[in-house]
């Protein structure tokens, strides 16, 4: 082709051979231009992505084995965070099980129950993060706690337990009394949502539905 | 700012062991036993990161600026 005979501007040039491509001509790969017939085969764009990295890891498995305290971390190789999970696990159990609890019982029943099917499911993200070859986080696979770091909602939440649990164990403030006033979370949850759809009505009424307060009652 | 931040987070473990310390020692000689004062932990360990959020506030603002 001669040059007159190429009424199209020229976009780029080919890497390889030089000749001068016009915008349809132009290849992509590797992040240069490349003409038609040196463009690179796509070997990347050709393969499914999802290709399983570890095969071998299954997420059912882990699932299986999480049921097991700290079991489910060690066969994903997080030997720390099954430790860790041990002792969780154990300092519940063992507040429950001694008088530490303070005739707060039920409450830690539920938490130890939570806390070990969280084990399980854990390992199950876990283990799918590692069949796909993703990065695995090493503190939590389901909560975000590093990465968010703004809000200060996790130590305010530590804080006011702590405090309660401590008011609660020297019998200033027995937990086992104020929980049978439980009902006036409901009323406050729907003043709370009263607000919302009054206040929140100029906005677009985007009112979520309030949050359960499902603190059980221990009376 | 982060320099706090650090600080902060560097001490967390020994301070709570610390605290751990002295709860048992009351546990033992003065008679508190650590079955009703481990609420203290919980305290302690949200004070401490709740110091090191505060103290790294604007040097996280500064990472995320950096990020985005």
């Amino acid at each position: 082709m001669t040059e007159n005979a190429q009424p199209k501007p020229v976009a780029a040039y080919c890497r390889i051979c030089g000749a001068a491509l016009g915008e349809d001509e132009v290849r992509l790969a590797h992040g240069t231009v490349y003409c038609a017939a040196h463009a690179p085969a796509p070997e990347e764009q050709a393969g499914p992505p999802p290709l399983p990295a570890n095969p071998g890891v299954s997420p059912g498995l882990a699932f299986i084995l999480g049921l097991i305290p700290g079991v489910g971390a060690i066969y994903n190789g997080q030997y720390a965070k099954g430790i860790v999970h041990v002792l969780i696990l154990g300092l519940l159990i063992s507040i429950n099980s001694s008088d530490a609890a303070g005739g707060l019982e039920p409450l830690f029943g539920l938490l130890i129950s939570v806390f070990w099917f969280y084990m399980a499911f854990e390992a199950y993200h876990t283990a799918r993060r590692r069949m796909q070859g993703e990065a695995v986080d090493e503190f939590s696979s389901l909560v975000e706690l590093r990465g968010g770091g703004r809000s200060p909602l996790l130590p305010v939440l530590l804080i006011v337990f702590g405090a309660l649990f401590l008011l609660n164990n020297f019998g200033m403030l027995p937990m086992r009394e104020v929980l049978r006033y439980w009902p006036v979370l409901l009323i406050a949850a729907g003043v709370w949502m009263l607000t919302q759809q009054f206040g929140g009505a100029r906005k677009g009424g985007g009112a979520e539905t309030g949050g359960g307060a499902a603190t059980g009652g221990v009376q | 700012m982060t320099r706090t931040a650090e600080l902060m987070r560097a001490i967390r473990g020994p301070v709570v062991l610390i605290t751990l310390g002295a709860l048992l020692l009351a546990d033992r000689f003065s008679g508190v036993p650590v079955t009703k004062s481990w609420p203290v932990l919980l305290i302690v360990f949200g004070l401490m990161k709740l110091l090191e959020r505060t103290a790294g506030a604007p040097g996280a603002g500064g990472e995320a600026r950096y990020q985005g």
